[in-house]
C-alpha cells in the first residue's frame, strides 16, 4: 500500500508525460475511474498540484491489470 | 635506499599519484556535477568493478549500464558510459539502496532504443525482487523486440528469459536466492545463456522471427510492447544495477555477476 495523489482530468491532461529534468509525470487511471499519481511526484512536479488534492492509500488491486 | 619500486608503490597509494580508471573518473565527475560526491571506498569499489570488466574484455560489450549510486533521481539517471541517461517515469523512490518502483505507475526508461541491439543482445539486473508470482524485471516483447525480457516466475526463483517469444519460449532452471543477480544473453539465433546467483545455464530455443524495430526504448521495473510502445507488467522491485549490451558469452555473464556482487558488497547493499 502506498500514498497516491488523486488528480483531476484537467491536471492529467496538462501534465501527463511532461518531463522535468530526468523525471516524467505519469498518472494512471484507477479501476474506480480517478487519476492517481505517486505522492512522491509532488516533490518533482510541485507546479502540477494545487494543494487541495485527495491523498489516498491504494494497492495494486486499485489499478487496471496491464499484462503482456 | 629509496628504490624505483618503492616510489611506484608509494605513488599508487600514499603520495596521491594513484589514478582511477579514466572511465570511472569521468563517472565520478558526472556524479559530482549531479550533486553526489562518492566516498573514497565507493570510488575504489566502482574502479575495481570497471577494472574487472575491462580485464575480462567484457566492458566493450556493454552498451550502457546504470550503477544507481548517489541516492537521487539526478545521480541515478546517469549512464556510466555517458551513452544514455535514464528517465524516471512516475516518480519512483530513490535512496542509497538504489531505485524502488511501486508496481503500479513507475518504471525507469533507459533510453536505449531496441535498434541499438545487434543479433546477440544481453541484459542484466541486480536488485530485490518482490516475493511470489511472475515478475518481469526489465525488457521488451512482441513483434520487433530484439531484446526481450528478464523475469522470475512463481514463488520459486526461476529466471524466465525469453528472446524469441514468437518462435518458442525458454525458461532456465531454479536460481537462488530470488533476489540478486539475473542476466540473459542471446548467444546465437537459437541459444540463450542464463546467469543468476547460483544458476548458469545455456538453453536452445527456436529461431527468432522478424527483425528488431527501433521505435521504442528499454524499460526496467516493467516491460514494453515493442510493437505498440505500451508499458505493462509494472513490478515493485529495488534496482541496484541495470545493464544492456551485445555479444556477452556465458563466461562473460559469469564475470559480470562476480564483479557486480563484489561491487554491491563493497557498497553495502548486496
Amino acid at each position: 500500500m502506498s500514498n497516491y495523489i488523486i488528480i483531476s482530468q484537467a491536471q492529467y491532461d496538462a501534465w501527463q508525460g511532461k518531463k522535468v529534468g530526468v523525471n516524467k509525470f505519469n498518472a494512471i487511471k484507477t479501476t474506480a475511474g480517478s487519476f492517481a499519481v505517486d505522492a512522491l511526484a509532488k516533490n518533482e512536479f510541485p507546479s502540477a498540484f494545487i494543494g487541495s488534492e485527495l491523498v489516498k492509500d491504494l494497492t495494486v488491486a486499485d489499478f487496471p491489470i496491464l499484462k503482456k | 635506499m629509496f628504490s624505483l619500486s618503492n616510489a611506484l608503490a608509494l605513488g599508487s597509494t600514499t603520495l596521491g599519484g594513484f589514478a582511477y580508471d579514466s572511465d570511472a573518473a569521468s563517472f565520478f565527475s558526472r556524479e559530482a556535477a549531479a550533486g553526489y560526491t562518492l566516498s573514497a571506498s565507493e570510488k575504489t569499489a566502482v574502479n575495481n568493478f570497471i577494472s574487472a570488466l575491462k580485464t575480462a574484455s567484457v566492458y566493450s560489450k556493454i552498451y550502457e549500464m546504470f550503477l544507481l549510486i548517489g541516492g537521487t533521481s539526478a545521480t541515478h539517471a546517469l549512464g556510466f558510459k555517458g551513452v544514455k541517461d535514464i528517465t524516471f517515469v512516475g516518480s519512483p523512490t530513490h535512496n542509497s539502496s538504489g531505485v524502488t518502483t511501486n508496481g503500479t505507475t513507475q518504471y525507469g526508461d533507459t533510453g536505449i532504443l531496441n535498434s541499438a541491439f545487434g543479433a546477440t543482445p544481453f541484459i542484466a539486473a541486480y536488485g530485490s525482487i518482490p516475493a511470489g508470482g511472475l515478475v518481469y524485471l526489465m525488457g521488451s516483447y512482441g513483434a520487433g523486440a530484439q531484446i526481450n525480457y528478464l523475469s522470475t516466475s512463481g514463488t520459486n526463483t526461476v529466471i524466465y528469459n525469453i528472446f524469441n517469444e514468437d518462435a518458442g519460449n525458454a525458461s532456465a532452471g531454479t536460481d537462488t536466492p530470488r533476489n540478486g543477480f539475473k542476466a540473459g544473453s542471446k548467444l546465437t539465433a537459437t541459444t540463450i545463456a542464463y546467469q543468476g546467483n547460483s544458476l548458469a545455464e545455456t538453453k536452445t530455443v527456436l529461431s527468432a522471427t522478424g527483425s528488431p524495430s527501433g521505435a521504442h526504448t528499454l524499460p526496467f521495473g516493467a516491460v514494453r510492447n515493442q510493437a505498440t510502445g505500451a508499458v505493462t507488467d509494472f513490478n515493485a522491485s529495488t534496482f541496484k544495477l541495470v545493464m544492456a549490451g551485445n555479444g556477452a558469452t556465458a563466461a562473460d555473464l559469469a564475470t559480470i555477476k562476480s564483479a557486480t556482487v563484489t561491487l554491491q558488497t563493497a557498497l553495502g547493499r548486496a
